[in-house]
């Protein structure tokens, strides 16, 4: 762990519910080092999934800063989030949302559709090698089960190699040892250089992180290393 | 995996749907092509009907002219009320090149004794008529048979025929595509106003002039002649195709209909679709799909539907277009004869583009809808 991954300064980010504003992420600052593997935490409607979009740049905020991989990121238009989320992020979802007609190996080569490379076939193999599949590659989503989904999700995260992976939730819908088996893959990856960033509710996952950060609504309440 | 493998997977994933929706662009693409087959069949075989006639002016006794050519046409047969002297004078007029004198009547023929139509024809007639294929003039005693008459008596060239109580040799049979005259028996004139017992009568006069351009003024001149009345082919024409133009304003009323309904079955599955699959649209987004690259993915689902559908209602106009050709003419006055509705290549690709088009339109608010889905929205579900 030597260089800062991202840098997150006094970010807010709040939406409007008929006449109420509700802030979900309140000032919250702090700095993720590259190959870090941070956990964050807190109660449902704590703030995490609202974090997560705003530094994954699935969204904007309303103030504050945002470096990712030491380039500003505050006030991006939605073209170039897309274009910074393309090349430096990868997501892992509670829902896997893979695409039931497509393959293990259609689905983790999707990225580089969007990207308009051409799908490198050595990587698509390598990956789901990697995250235990080679065996799985030609089956669809609904011929697995819910742990091979999410692996399969894992691989499509890392398709174009980022060098950060945000998951939320992502054991949400998996059993203890399915989990277990999924956050040794995150491990794997943070011990590669992965800066890797995962909401969750579990304290006993949380503890197998680098560092957790606990949020209460919308503030961080708490940032200790493990 | 390219964006064509992704839509057309991302299309069959609901087969319902599909179905639905194209079948709903099937039916709008058959009657839309179906009215443009009637558009350009109902012409042609019209155009090509008044062809076969073979003059560009009929002069015929007074009365109602269109009545009396559309009798002529279908190969009926009308009174004879023209003197042959009038048909000489016709062919003085200037612009004149060559005239033909018919007489029409009907007798019993054959051993059934059973009426048939018959024409009475000068030795012009299979001359200015070369579409008929009988190139030969009848000599009394002679008769050249339409094929349905040969074929329902079973007789052929060389056997005899009595029509009137008088024998005839067959010396000719029409082919059997001559379909307005494969009723008709043919013989020389001069035996047709023995059987009539009429003398130098005629029932029309084929009249050919010599520049087709300058055929409303020969007509002008003929008109000059008392007791005879003129219509020219083009006024024939345009009065037939008078009496489709209300079938064909009915089936546009219809097609528009048809046409808004397919739109709103492509709309209503794309809507569908799209709410149902937020979650992986905004996953798209989120691994780098941009908003241009998912509007245009839902483009290509909407002209997959369009294209599947109007494929299928294309091959059922083609297929169907015989037994719709008979169920239109049913209901038209004087159509003519042969298949009026004919699907050509040209109305083939107007229609793919009218209905792709259709659902491409169709799809705006869908894909405004995939537009406005964040990549967010993974993470929110």
């Amino acid at each position: 762990m030597n260089d800062t991954a991202m840098r997150v300064n006094s970010l807010v980010k709040t939406y409007t519910r008929g006449s109420e504003t509700i802030r979900a992420v309140d000032g919250v600052s702090l700095d993720i080092d590259s190959g870090e593997m941070l956990a964050i935490m807190g109660r449902s409607g704590a703030g995490k999934t609202s974090l997560l979009s705003c530094i994954g740049l699935l969204e904007g905020f309303d103030s504050g800063k945002l470096s990712v991989l030491g380039h500003d990121m505050s006030d991006l238009t939605e073209a170039k989030r897309t274009i910074n989320r393309r090349s430096m992020l990868g997501f892992v979802f509670q829902r896997f949302f893979l695409l039931p007609t497509l393959t293990a190996y259609e689905n983790v080569s999707l990225p580089f559709l969007f990207s308009g490379k051409r799908a490198n076939k050595e990587r698509v193999l390598s990956l789901l090698e990697t995250v235990g599949l080679s065996e799985r590659i030609y089956h669809k989503p609904s011929q697995m089960s819910g742990g091979e989904m999410q692996r399969v999700a894992i691989a499509r995260a890392l398709a174009l190699d980022p060098p950060i992976i945000i998951a939320d939730e992502p054991t949400g819908n998996l059993d203890s040892k399915n989990a277990d088996k999924m956050f040794a893959l995150f491990e794997d990856l943070a011990n590669k250089g992965k800066t890797i960033i995962i909401a969750t509710h579990s304290k006993s996952l949380a503890d197998r992180c680098h560092r957790v950060v606990e949020l209460s609504d919308g503030r961080k309440v708490r940032d200790e290393k493990n | 995996m390219n964006y064509l493998g992704l839509s057309l997977r991302n299309l069959f994933r609901r087969p319902a749907g599909l179905i639905a929706s194209a079948l709903t662009v099937a039916i709008a693409s058959f009657v839309t092509l179906t009215a443009f087959g009637l558009w350009y069949g109902y012409d042609v075989a019209l155009s090509s009907e008044v062809d076969d006639i073979g003059a560009s002016i009929l002069a015929i006794p007074k009365g109602c002219p269109y009545e009396a050519t559309g009798a002529l046409l279908s190969g009926a047969a009308i009174g004879y009320a023209i003197d042959t002297d009038l048909m000489h004078r016709a062919r003085d007029v200037e612009g004149v090149s060559e005239v033909s004198g018919v007489i029409m009547g009907q007798r019993g023929a054959g051993e059934k004794n059973k009426v048939h139509i018959f024409y009475g024809v000068d030795e012009n007639y299979f001359a200015m008529r070369p579409g008929l294929g009988v190139d030969l003039v009848l000599s009394e005693n002679e008769i050249a048979l339409g094929s349905d008459i040969a074929s329902g008596m079973n007789l052929e060239i060389g056997d005899s025929l009595q029509v009137g109580g008088v024998e005839f040799e067959i010396v000719s049979v029409l082919s059997p595509d001559k379909k307005d005259d494969n009723s008709i028996i043919f013989m020389n004139i001069q035996s047709a106003w023995e059987i009539l017992k009429v003398d130098k009568k005629l029932s029309s006069i084929l009249i050919q002039v010599d520049n087709p351009d300058e055929t409303e003024e020969v007509a002008k001149r003929l008109m000059e002649i008392p007791d005879l009345q003129v219509v020219t082919m083009n006024d024939f024409y345009e009065t037939v195709q008078g009496f489709a133009s209300g079938a064909r304003i009915a089936i546009m009323s219809v097609l528009v209909v048809i046409i808004l309904i397919a739109g709103i079955g492509v709309l209503l599955a794309q809507v569908s679709s799209v709410s149902s699959r937020r979650g992986e649209i905004g996953m798209m987004r989120s691994m780098g799909a941009s908003v241009s690259q998912m509007v245009g993915l839902s483009l290509l689902d909407s002209i997959g539907i369009g294209l599947i559908g109007s494929v299928f209602g294309v091959a059922l106009a083609y297929a169907l277009a015989p037994t719709m050709s008979n169920l239109v003419k049913s209901g038209l006055p004087q159509a003519p004869d042969g298949q009026i509705i004919v699907i050509n290549f040209v109305s083939v690709l107007v229609t793919l583009a009218i209905l792709i088009v259709i659902s491409v339109i169709a799809n705006l608010i869908p894909a405004i809808s995939v537009a406005k889905t964040k990549p967010v929205e993974a993470a929110s579900e």
